[in-house]
């Protein structure tokens, strides 16, 4: 991280909402850029290299489908993006487009602000090590063993391959369809029970109450999220 | 539309051919050809009685035979008959075959002719009454057949037959159809030219109203025109019943729009009374605590407070807006449960109220049968169907009773189920609980600012499944709430070697 302090970029058409927004992370010590819709997203993510990204998805001129899209041709920089309750479609929509993660209107700051620290913690260079710790879990990317308070788990080939893929994105929300395409291939993106059923027989071998986890988190009608290390 | 049988006996063309013949003829000669015979017979007959019976007395008997070639074919054999008797009586009075000669008396010559007036008087009488009794005859038959058309497009309605199809029926005609057609995809005229090998006989008629129509008949209808009822009067008639049957039509369509139209229209002022009003409590509540919070004398602890209420209440808010968003979502028929396999753990996971705020003092339990593997639903509306059914219990059960979610295994079939132990449902308002807007009375006390909506929009997401509800509850002793989910086969999921 440079010198200077961390930069948030707000893309809102709602004046109230970028006020708000203002507030909430001015006074959690970041500097804060707005722009009023995607076409100004898009400029102001390559002139003031923000950090982060809040992206709103219903804007007029440019939407955060559209502006999400066309900063991933260049930009790694994470996207959260805000959607409406009960439109999972949208979320799917925004996360298969590049965005990080999404937060649904209306958010605590709590919130908002945990989210955050956690997409600026997971940027694409933090993940090179070849040893993820979380909890209990190890995973040896190198040896390619999983173990469990200092035991070997022992996974099947695909349920290896499931849990590698969510703890290097750890702290992100992996869609079904990106889980589905990158462990079984693109033509069983539509297969979801095989998704449900892995992801039961890992929580089985992983967690203390597979019904109450704490380590593969759902994400309600959207994916599945690996707790991030830290928090 | 269904095709009539074309007639094809070949008798019965024959039969077509001759009658085809005699009418040709003109009445007038079919008629004194006819009673020719008769008048010879007669003279023939009379011949003894020549000498002794007078020449005007024999007249009155070719009298008869005039007035029943008027009656039975008309004025015009009528007078070719008298002209004929009268010749034959010329004839009759020279005496041609008598042995001595004679000339006719002047007598004999007043008689013949008042013979003739008397035979044309009395023919034209008959001939008269003759075409009178044929006019009653087919004003009856015209008005029989109008009476039964009427009684059958009556008889028709609602019984899924147009009534073009119905007038088809009764004419026996092989296709009817209306020009310019009717919007609701009637046969046009012009796609339906008659048949290369023939004219097919066609009747039509003007259809009175707006647009005026031109109904047209094709083929078939031998035995409307046996009976006599081809008329221009029936067709005049057919084509008003017609016109009322139509605008009748119309009338019940329009009438049916305007209902729907009247029921939407009620809904959605019923929704924006309902909206203005249980939006606006927790918007008095918000704007009165920032003010509090706003002034210098509230304590910090005092504040925590304000900014906790000021949250819930905008909990509140966003509840009430998604639960208006689903019902009209509901109302304009959006409903399609988008399915995929889900995992019941997640469905209860999403529905049990996080720590703090709604749900804090009850003992929310909830319970997953391990065979249940995963459930085809739509998540989100799945989701909303529990939540609601949770949020009721939540709401007017008293704080530190149970309740109780669990999803079972059954055959083809997800079993989810929601139990409280709150104050129950009376027998007759169980009948009621799911209609828009009802509130029964438990309801209204524990929770005057519902909007009477959470159970519509629960039996409507369950119908959108194929899904059954059902309630069981008693007062005093708690509700429970049951959705039946049918289940398609799990596909099966490839093995994998440790």
């Amino acid at each position: 991280m440079t010198d200077r302090r961390t930069t948030v970029l707000v893309a809102d058409d709602e004046a109230p909402i970028r006020r708000a927004l203002r507030g909430v992370l001015t006074q959690a010590g970041y500097d804060v850029v707005l722009a009023e819709d995607g076409s100004r997203a898009v400029d102001a993510v390559a002139l003031r290299r923000p950090d982060a990204v809040l992206m709103d998805l219903m804007m007029p001129a440019l939407d955060g489908f559209e502006a999400t899209r066309r900063i991933r041709q260049w930009s790694a920089v994470p996207i959260i993006v805000l959607s409406v309750r009960g439109d999972e479609r949208d979320k799917v929509d925004a996360l298969d487009l590049g965005a990080d993660d999404y937060l649904v209107k209306p958010f605590g700051t709590a919130e908002l602000l945990a989210r955050l620290r956690a997409a600026l913690r997971h940027r694409p260079s933090d993940d090179e090590s070849s040893v993820f710790r979380c909890g209990e879990i190890e995973v040896d990317y190198y040896r390619r063993i999983v173990t469990l308070r200092g035991e070997e788990a022992r996974l099947t080939r695909t349920e290896y391959e499931l849990l590698a893929l969510l703890t290097r994105h750890a702290g992100r929300v992996l869609t079904h369809r990106m889980l589905l395409r990158e462990v079984w291939g693109p033509e069983y993106v539509a297969e979801t029970h095989y998704l449900r059923v892995f992801i039961a027989q890992l929580r089985r071998k992983l967690e203390d109450d597979p019904a109450n986890p704490t380590y593969i988190l759902t994400e309600l009608g959207v994916g599945y999220r690996f707790r991030a290390p830290e928090s | 539309m269904i095709e009539a049988t074309a007639p094809s006996t070949e008798g019965l063309a024959v039969r077509r051919l001759a009658l085809r013949l005699i009418r040709r003829m003109p009445a007038w000669a079919t008629g004194a050809l006819a009673t020719l015979p008769a008048i010879v017979a007669l003279g023939v007959a009379l011949q003894p009685f020549r000498a002794s019976v007078r020449y005007a007395n024999l007249s009155l008997g070719y009298i008869v035979i005039v007035l029943v070639a008027s009656v039975v074919w008309g004025l015009g054999a009528g007078l070719a008959t008298s002209l004929v008797a009268a010749a034959w009586l010329w004839v009759f009075s020279l005496r041609p075959f008598s042995a001595g000669v004679s000339t006719p008396g002047e007598l004999d010559i007043l008689a013949l002719v008042a013979f003739l007036l008397a035979a044309i008087v009395t023919g034209q009488l008959s001939a008269q009454l003759r075409v009178r009794t044929i006019e009653a005859e087919r004003g009856r038959r015209e008005a029989d057949f109008l009476t039964e058309l009427g009684a059958t497009l009556l008889a028709s309605r609602g019984a899924g037959v147009g009534p073009l199809e119905t007038i088809r029926r009764i004419f026996a005609a092989q296709r009817a159809a209306l020009d310019p057609p009717l919007a609701t995809g009637e046969i046009s005229p012009a796609e339906r030219e008659p048949a290369a090998d023939g004219p097919i006989p066609t009747v039509t008629a003007v259809v009175p109203g707006e647009p005026r129509r031109v109904l047209r008949l094709w083929g078939g209808m031998e035995k409307m025109a046996e009976r006599g009822v081809l008329t221009d009067t029936v067709l005049r008639g057919t084509a008003q019943l017609l016109a009322l049957e139509l605008e009748r039509e119309r009338l019940e369509r329009d009438a049916a729009e305007a209902e729907s139209l009247r029921r939407s229209e009620e809904f959605r002022t019923a929704l924006l009374s309902q909206v203005s009003h249980d939006l606006r409590t927790p918007l008095v509540s918000i704007r009165a605590n920032a003010e509090l919070l706003a002034t210098d004398e509230t304590d910090a602890a005092s504040r925590g407070e304000l900014a906790n209420a000021i949250s819930q209440q905008a909990d509140r808010l966003n509840r009430m807006v998604g639960s208006m968003l689903s019902m009209s979502r509901i109302e304009s028929g959006a409903l399609r449960p988008d399915c995929d396999w889900q995992d019941p753990a997640d469905l209860i996971a999403s529905v049990v109220p996080a720590g703090g705020g709604l749900g804090a003092q009850h003992r929310i339990e909830p319970a997953i049968d391990p065979a249940l593997p995963l459930v085809w639903c739509d998540f989100g509306l799945m989701r909303q169907l529990l939540g609601n059914l949770v949020e009721n219990a939540v709401f007017y059960s008293p704080p530190g009773t149970t309740v109780r979610i669990e999803a079972r295994h059954a055959e083809h079939a997800a079993i989810f189920s929601v139990a409280d132990q709150g104050p129950g449902i009376s027998a007759d308002e169980q009948e009621r609980i799911f209609e828009r807007f009802y509130r029964g009375s438990t309801a209204r006390q524990a929770r005057p600012e519902g909007a009477g909506l959470g159970l519509s929009i629960v039996k409507a997401i369950a119908d959108a499944h194929g899904a059954t509800v059902q309630v069981e509850s008693s007062i005093g002793e708690g509700t429970l709430f049951r959705i039946r989910l049918p289940q398609p086969e799990l596909p099966a999921i490839p093995e994998e070697m440790e």
